[in-house]
């Protein structure tokens, strides 16, 4: 997928976030939309400027734009480079990334944010052979029971117990 | 007035009052420390505790408490690109590319001093600007408070991570994402898909803890390195190089102290917004604007020396009008009534004993913040050199507990969780995190100042105010500053070519 | 009933252990249901807080929730927070709770019925149906003006020759009551809507941005001896005793318009109570009515509460029972007037 490929569905699916928030706004009444609506025009506008711009330049200016050439301000970031970078394993690293948030927060719902910091933090030193599975077992107990310690016993925050336990004793 | 200096401070000098105060100002740093955690928290946590006490050894326990709160928070900006609080966000822009270029220690110690500064400022403003704070009070109203919001969003500009454009799509973005929920005006229930959880809005400092620490962690994982080099982490710079820094740009600091006081006498302005323009004004008088953003030290001191300077300011109206500056101010006040000190006019005279305790309670516990801050800074500035197998679960746990931890409610654990996935998108094609929490944070105040505005001033409020127009004028002005003296500078260098 | 016998003919068919099993299974179901009927004695009582943690009504609820224990013999007291939607996340939530007692609430009154009368789409429950069980805490409303207002009394605020400006920080019972106010007593109003809070407000009115202002006397009685504000109404039914000079909204009005203030003074005289779903188990509610009273009547706790700076002012949850009873029965009068404010600033 080519660069230009990736903004230009990510300015799509920011045209389509702004245009349903000017349809939303279209419900209310004059006060409560009369910030939001503007805003939301202006938002429409601004990203069929940017598509616009991103499909008439070349390669290399994808991310130099009007304001840029008005004010001289020059970009530092050279984003030709990054998709050069292995993209395909960046690619896979990206999943693994959002696999390991979505089992994190899937532990929270389920068993509450002590177990799920601790099974979390135990299975992904193991997995990433950081440290050997005992050792990664009681570091990570050690440490639920610092959050613990801090969250529950000093800052007196009332603890969630995940789905599994209101299943249980419901 | 010699005399109750002496008497404030005297009180102060029992063993209850002093323990107090340590306890007060290390429990303040670790509240701060923590995500999504700062000053209203850390005092209404204590309040229980404050029952039966000496009434300074319990305001040293509750100020020290709150003044520790804000180094805490920016911490964790600097070092992890993680804000405290709401009102640390401006430590990120700045403090964090510090970090990653191996100046952390250099940015710790710069940032604790200038709060030191900023407190110390704030804190002799309170003994002796009380003639003053009235009027000025008193001449600005909601459509100074909304120029103000939008001399803040000139900022934009300033961030080059992307293009302008883009950066403007994203703050726009934030905009958007802070109205939903009641809408403070008319209250209608805006994008709210029938969920009462949404009705209270998208709590900011959760989605801040998504954007950036929760992006960080993934972007750490991607990339597979440490977040700053172990290398440059020890060579570039010491502590002492960020306490040099803050006296050589002593005239930010006055100046940002300056902002910070009368953002804390304003009630409609809050601290974070005082950072965002403490930073806005920081680049916009800078002769070389192109560095902010990319580790200028000026953008660490100038926010820091405002939110130093805010506590100061914020005690005036609580103290002289029983009129809380902000928000921690009004749980302050429910402390200071249980103790039985009814804000007056008679603080400023028959209790001046009082007031003066609590001008050297900020400048101690500032004094106290700063010392431990500036012990600890070296080895704090460490942590980001773990490796990233120990620092993605330590950091991801802390973080979305803290998530948890603002409101008590999972599903903020959700929204910090989508951000941190919409944050890593946005920094991956450069829509400028940065501007789109700043038009987060700047949304309800255009919103609820420009209503007011319009229904008090009429549509023509701009032009039938004068100190309202005078700030338009200075807004446009300074946000063209920087790009005037590009201008001249690239005449300059062709003239010499 | 012919239903069930029908079922059990069925199922008989089956074997008579089966018969036994629904036999047994229809004991248990009676008998829980009986049993339940009995007490709280014995029991975990939660009680919902439906504000945040850190908030108000969070700190009174944890202060009484001891001696809310030690009076009714239940086993624990313990509290749950379940802060959204002003408290309305936590009042949908007990709407379906179980009428045994087990669980209740704790909020403020006036506005769960001000998000009901509203019309707000986000409440499920009926305020009207609930079943209080008692009041912990609530103070006068005062109007109060600039002290540079040339406005000295409610009635120089009526015979303005301009609206009345008042300042309000967004949709809640002080916006609501200066509402019905301005409507009985025929006053012209232009509500400012959007100020960040009372503390807003109240530098709005001093500095003569706005003409007056609705808050708690707590809140506005450090101003007023500053001799920034001055007091010219407040909103409770007796005149308040540090300030007896200032008369009551129902002493300046008359005829039926009566009926719609004493409605909102009711309704803002209910503020910080505890309450239970419909329906509530006649035994449980006798027991948690009186639990709440005597606890809120116990040396220790209002000791505790001095020091803390919660100032309670118990009412028995049968008076704020009837207090619902009258509020209801002038609905029809003050709806209207409601409906049209939240229409003027949509």
């Amino acid at each position: 997928m080519s660069r230009r490929f990736q903004e230009n569905i990510v300015a799509g699916i920011v045209l389509i976030v702004f245009i349903a928030y000017l349809l939303a706004t279209l419900g209310f009444g004059p006060n409560a939309r009369l910030v939001p609506l503007p805003i939301a025009i202006l938002g429409i506008v601004l990203v069929l400027v940017q598509l616009v711009r991103q499909n008439l330049r070349g390669a290399k200016e994808l991310q130099i734009d009007i304001f840029s050439s008005l004010t001289g301000v020059k970009n530092t970031t050279n984003t030709e480079e990054e998709p050069s970078k292995k993209p395909q394993n960046n690619f896979q690293r990206e999943i693994q990334a959002m696999f390991f948030i979505i089992i994190f927060i899937g532990l929270i719902l389920l068993l509450g944010p002590v177990i799920a910091v601790f099974l979390f933090s135990s299975g992904f030193l193991a997995i990433t052979r950081h440290y050997a599975p005992i050792k990664a077992v009681w570091t990570s107990a050690l440490f639920s029971g610092v959050l613990y310690l801090l969250f529950v016993a000093v800052l007196q925050l009332q603890l969630y117990h995940g789905v599994l336990a209101s299943l249980i004793t419901s | 007035m010699l005399e109750a200096i002496f008497a404030g401070l005297m009180a102060l000098a029992t063993p209850q009052a002093m323990i107090f105060m340590i306890i007060g100002v290390s429990y303040g740093l670790m509240i701060g420390i923590l995500p999504g955690l700062g000053g209203i928290v850390a005092i209404a946590l204590l309040l229980p505790f404050t029952y039966g006490h000496e009434r300074a050894a319990t305001l040293a326990l509750l100020l020290g408490a709150h003044i520790a709160t804000i180094w805490g928070g920016s911490v964790t900006s600097i070092l992890f690109k993680v804000p405290g609080a709401a009102k640390s966000l401006a430590l990120v822009f700045d403090g964090h590319p510090m970090t990653q270029q191996g100046h952390a220690s250099r940015a710790l110690g710069a940032s604790a001093t200038a709060a030191l500064l900023g407190g110390l400022i704030g804190a002799v403003f309170l003994a002796f600007s009380i003639p003053i704070v009235r009027p000025v009070m008193l001449a600005l109203g909601p459509s100074e408070y909304l120029m103000m919001a939008l001399w803040g969003l000139t900022i934009i500009a300033t961030f080059s991570e992307g293009s302008l454009l883009k950066g403007m799509i994203a703050t726009l973005a934030g905009i958007m994402a802070a109205y939903v929920g009641m809408d403070p005006v008319s209250g209608t229930p805006r994008f709210w898909f029938g969920s009462v959880y949404l009705l209270d809005g998208i709590s900011f400092p959760v989605a801040m803890i998504g954007l950036f620490a929760v992006a960080e962690m993934i972007k750490l994982f991607v990339k597979g390195n440490t977040l700053v080099s172990r290398v440059s982490g020890e060579e570039q710079s010491s502590v002492f190089d960020g306490v040099k820094d803050a006296f050589r740009h002593w005239w930010l600091v006055v100046r940002s102290s300056l902002l910070g006081l009368w953002v804390g006498v304003l009630p409609g302005v809050g601290a974070s917004v005082g950072g965002i323009a403490a930073y806005a004004q920081a680049a916009q008088t800078s002769k070389t604007p192109e560095r902010f953003g990319k580790g200028a030290v000026e953008g660490v001191i100038a926010p820091d020396a405002t939110l130093g300077a805010n506590e100061g300011g914020g005690l005036m109206p609580t103290l002289a009008f029983g009129i809380p500056g902000g928000e921690s101010m009004a749980i302050l006040l429910v402390a200071f009534l249980s103790m039985g000190i009814v804000p007056g006019p008679q603080m400023l005279t028959s209790e001046l004993d009082l007031v003066f305790s609590m001008v050297w309670i900020i400048v101690i516990a500032n004094i106290i913040t700063t010392l431990i801050g500036l012990a600890i800074s070296s080895r704090l500035a460490r942590l980001p050199t773990l490796n990233p197998n120990i620092m993605i679960p330590f950091v991801l746990s802390v973080c979305l507990f803290g998530a948890f931890a603002t409101r008590g409610l999972i599903e903020d654990v959700l929204v910090a969780a989508f951000f941190g996935g919409l944050g890593y998108l946005m920094d991956k094609y450069q829509y400028s995190r940065a501007n789109f929490v700043i038009g987060m944070v700047l949304a309800e105040m255009i919103e609820r100042n420009l209503h007011i505005s319009l229904g008090l001033y009429g549509d023509f409020f701009i032009l039938t105010r004068p100190i309202t127009l005078a700030m338009l004028v200075f807004i446009i002005f300074t946000t063209a500053l920087p790009f005037i003296r590009q201008q001249r500078h690239k005449k300059n260098k062709q003239a010499n070519e | 009933m012919s239903k069930i016998l029908l079922d059990v003919n069925l199922l008989s068919r089956h074997g008579k252990y089966l018969k036994i099993l629904l036999i047994a299974v229809l004991y248990t179901f009676v008998f829980s249901t009986i049993t339940r009927a009995e007490s709280i004695k014995g029991e975990i009582v939660t009680i919902i807080s439906a504000n945040s943690a850190g908030g108000m009504m969070t700190r009174y609820a944890r202060m009484i929730a001891p001696y809310i224990k030690k009076h009714s013999g239940a086993a624990d007291v313990r509290i749950k927070i379940m802060t959204g939607g002003g408290g309305i996340r936590g009042t949908n939530f007990l709407w379906f709770e179980e009428p045994d007692g087990k669980t209740i609430a704790f909020t403020s009154i006036p506005s769960l019925i001000l998000a009901q009368l509203s019309g707000s789409e986000a409440v499920q429950f009926d305020a009207t149906d609930l079943t209080y069980l008692g009041r912990a805490a609530t103070e006068p409303r005062v109007l109060t003006v600039g002290a540079t207002s040339s406005i000295l009394n409610i009635n120089d605020a009526r015979t303005l020759d301009r609206p009345f400006i008042f300042p309000s920080q967004g949709t809640d019972e002080d916006f609501y009551s200066m509402a019905v106010l301005a409507d009985v007593l025929d006053m012209e109003i232009k509500i400012i809507n959007g100020y960040d809070g009372n503390s807003d407000t109240a530098l709005a009115v001093i500095k003569g941005d706005g003409d007056g202002h609705i808050t708690g006397w707590s809140a506005s009685e450090a101003i007023i001896e500053a001799g920034d504000e001055r007091p010219i109404l407040t909103l409770s039914q007796e005149r308040y005793r540090l300030y007896p000079n200032i008369p009551t909204a129902l002493e300046v009005v008359e005829g039926d318009s009566r009926q719609a203030v004493q409605a909102i003074v009711n309704m803002l005289d209910m503020r910080r109570g505890f309450f239970g779903p419909p329906n509530l188990d006649p035994i449980a509610t006798e027991e948690l009515r009186m639990a709440i009273s005597a606890a809120l009547n116990d040396p220790e706790l209002i000791e505790q509460s001095k020091l803390a700076g919660l100032p309670l002012l118990p009412s028995d949850g049968k008076a704020e029972q009837q207090k619902i009873g009258q509020i209801t029965e002038a609905s029809q009068i003050i709806v209207p007037i409601l409906e049209a404010a939240l229409h003027a600033i949509l």
